[in-house]
């Protein structure tokens, strides 16, 4: 083959490539719409699409009311069903996009929130709110507002950790592990003290669940999560080329210490805000970025993207399976993620010839 | 007007170790010189500190005179290209395209260009990669993952090129076909071409100039035929060896003979 013919050839074989990467991402998305109006169905209260998008249509242009909805049909819909969806969806795209940046950044296919100790920081934070009744806050939002406080203390720890040993991959792993003993010994400690109620209590937090969503909590986690997702998808160029290696990162006119420190101090944040509210839903984080990886590959640019979507999908039907299966009770959410994930993410480690990672 | 390199009194440790000791040299576009020396003798080092990845303790880099330490990051990768020892398996999947489109970061901000698209197939052309550009890194063979490092250094377009062995690894072919295509851009590009390298043969073969190293320091500089006498590698390395020049071939080559006390 000439030169100038392999040119073309490369050139048409990679905007193909891109085409093809871009399309799945459409594919999922539509996906996640698909589930969303079928969970909006699902319930106490079987609703049909033209009641459903009624009352979409009654929340957002309430002016344009026709009336032909009973006011429960409104209340399932708009106040208990739809916030749950989306908090579960925007929940979903959070906890992937963090791990797909926690795993790019530490080059390192298992990091996951666990890795940096803040599920566990955050466990603890709960627990003493709820046993102690101790906490910055009070009220409603005490064992959030407590769970994210030391979400934060554990983050800074690790900060002050590469302020003093550089950003390499391994320090920081290093130390998030042993953070994450550290406050998994002190929330054991403070159930050990605690009466079988309140340790009941941490255990269900623990579990994890998005039951708690409303306007309100949505209003707040969401512009933190959407504007973190645009910084760190604004990074994919350097994490592109930091998994290259941090001196080609350099050469390549990237400031590796703060890309490291800015992703992973983001997607830190993401999960704080998310698992303060929902407790600990570990799962989704770790397979999200590797479902993605399966269908388009490393670059940032489209793993981001893809993740989310996937992130968004597999929360959104695992909270569903968890509300419908054995209503009127509910499966705690983090037990649903894993028990439908983990024989699927095992099916695909198993049957996928090529392995996304080395 | 070609570029030109100069390294004037660069000095770097690594904690107590001193790793390099006022190191001089100047290279020109169009020229390649390669650094020959012992393992740890300071090849890699000298690479890193003139592409501003480690800071010189003393001493500066300048390119066209200007000094590379007070230009930004950005800068630096538009005019230094830097061609690492380290393989091209990375821990995610990459496909050989998208490693060398790596190469226009220093370029692109978000979105890829078709300026960037064509000139990273016309680089995957040259190397003859086009064929493998949706493999991934772990797919590759040697040969093919040393021209990849190769070709993302080349798509960035840079005036100076440096590389750190490129050739080890590498089948005779290889060898030959990789430093072949180094020495076809040196000439074609005027670069700047500084190589760290092993094989004594095929830096003569290779280079316009070669810079012997010893324990951090400059310890010959010249043409292939001054640098590589049998009392230079004696002393540099503890090597006896049997110097060959005058055969025709225009560069001296080298036979080892045997290991010695070095001094």
């Amino acid at each position: 083959m000439s030169v100038a013919n392999s040119v073309n050839s490369a050139e048409d074989v990679y905007r193909r490539s891109t085409r093809r990467k871009t399309l799945i991402i459409m594919a999922v998305v539509a996906a996640v719409a698909v589930l969303a109006v079928t969970s909006l169905r699902l319930g106490a209260l079987p609703l049909g699409v033209r009641e459903i998008a009624s009352a979409v249509i009654f929340k957002a242009l309430p002016f344009l009311d026709t009336g032909s909805l009973t006011l429960f049909e409104k209340v399932a819909v708009i106040d208990i069903r739809l916030p749950r969806i989306i908090m579960a969806i925007v929940c979903g795209i959070g906890f992937a996009v963090a791990g797909a940046a926690m795993q790019g950044i530490l080059r390192n296919p298992l990091a996951s929130p666990m890795t940096l100790g803040l599920t566990q920081a955050a466990g603890f934070g709960a627990a003493l709110a709820i046993i102690l009744h101790f906490g910055l806050i009070g009220g409603r939002y005490l064992i959030t507002a407590n769970s994210f406080f030391f979400c934060l203390v554990c983050l800074l720890f690790i900060y002050g950790v590469t302020r003093i040993r550089g950003v390499a991959p391994e320090t920081i792993i290093l130390s998030g592990i042993a953070l994450g003993f550290l406050f998994s010994a002190m929330l054991s400690f403070v159930q050990y003290l605690a009466s079988p109620e309140d340790v009941r209590a941490v255990v269900f937090w623990m579990m994890g669940g998005i039951y708690i969503a409303s306007w309100p909590i949505l209003a707040f986690i969401t512009p933190v999560i959407l504007i973190s997702t645009v910084v760190l998808l604004w990074y994919s160029w350097a994490l592109n080329t930091m998994s290259a290696g941090e001196e080609v990162a350099r050469s390549l006119g990237v400031n590796t210490r703060r890309v490291t420190i800015v992703t992973l101090m983001l997607s830190a944040l993401i999960t704080a805000v998310i698992i303060s509210f929902t407790g600990i839903i570990g799962f989704v984080c770790l397979v999200s970025p590797h479902l993605a990886r399966m269908v388009v590959g490393g670059d940032h640019r489209f793993l981001f993207p893809a993740s989310a979507a996937m992130g968004g999908l597999l929360l959104l039907g695992a909270d569903t399976i968890s509300r419908t299966l054995i209503f009127p009770a509910e499966i705690p959410v983090g037990i649903t993620t894993a028990l439908i994930g983990v024989p699927f993410f095992l099916y695909l480690i198993i049957r996928r010839g090529r392995l996304q990672w080395q | 007007m070609a570029i030109s390199l100069e390294v004037r009194g660069v000095s770097f440790r690594y904690g107590s170790i001193t790793a390099l000791d006022g190191v001089e040299m100047r290279v020109n576009g169009g020229e390649v010189v390669s650094l020959v020396g012992p393992n740890g003798s300071g090849k890699s080092t000298l690479l890193k500190c003139i592409d501003n990845i480690l800071r010189p303790r003393s001493g500066v880099v300048l390119v066209d005179g200007k000094d590379i330490s007070k230009l930004g990051l950005k800068d630096i990768s538009r005019i230094i290209g830097y061609v690492p020892q380290t393989s091209v398996k990375t821990v995610f999947p990459f496909t050989v395209f998208d490693m060398v489109l790596m190469g226009r970061k220093p370029y692109i901000s978000w979105k890829v260009g078709k300026r960037d698209r064509e000139i990273v197939a016309e680089t995957l052309a040259f190397l003859g990669l086009s064929e493998l550009s949706l493999r991934y890194g772990s797919e590759l063979s040697g040969g093919e993952q040393q021209k990849v490092l190769l070709a993302r250094a080349l798509a960035q377009e840079p005036q100076v090129l440096l590389l750190d062995e490129p050739t080890s690894n590498l089948d005779i072919r290889h060898q030959l076909e990789v430093l072949e295509a180094i020495g076809q851009m040196t000439k074609e590009k005027s670069l700047a071409v500084v190589m760290a390298i092993h094989d004594l043969n095929l830096a003569a073969r290779f280079s316009d100039k070669m810079l012997m190293l010893k324990r951090g320091k400059v310890f010959s500089l010249g043409t292939p035929d001054e640098v590589l006498t049998r009392a230079n590698i004696r002393e540099v390395y503890g090597a006896d060896v049997r110097v060959f020049k005058d055969d025709g071939l225009g560069y001296p080559h080298i036979v080892p003979l045997s290991a010695v006390e070095q001094c």
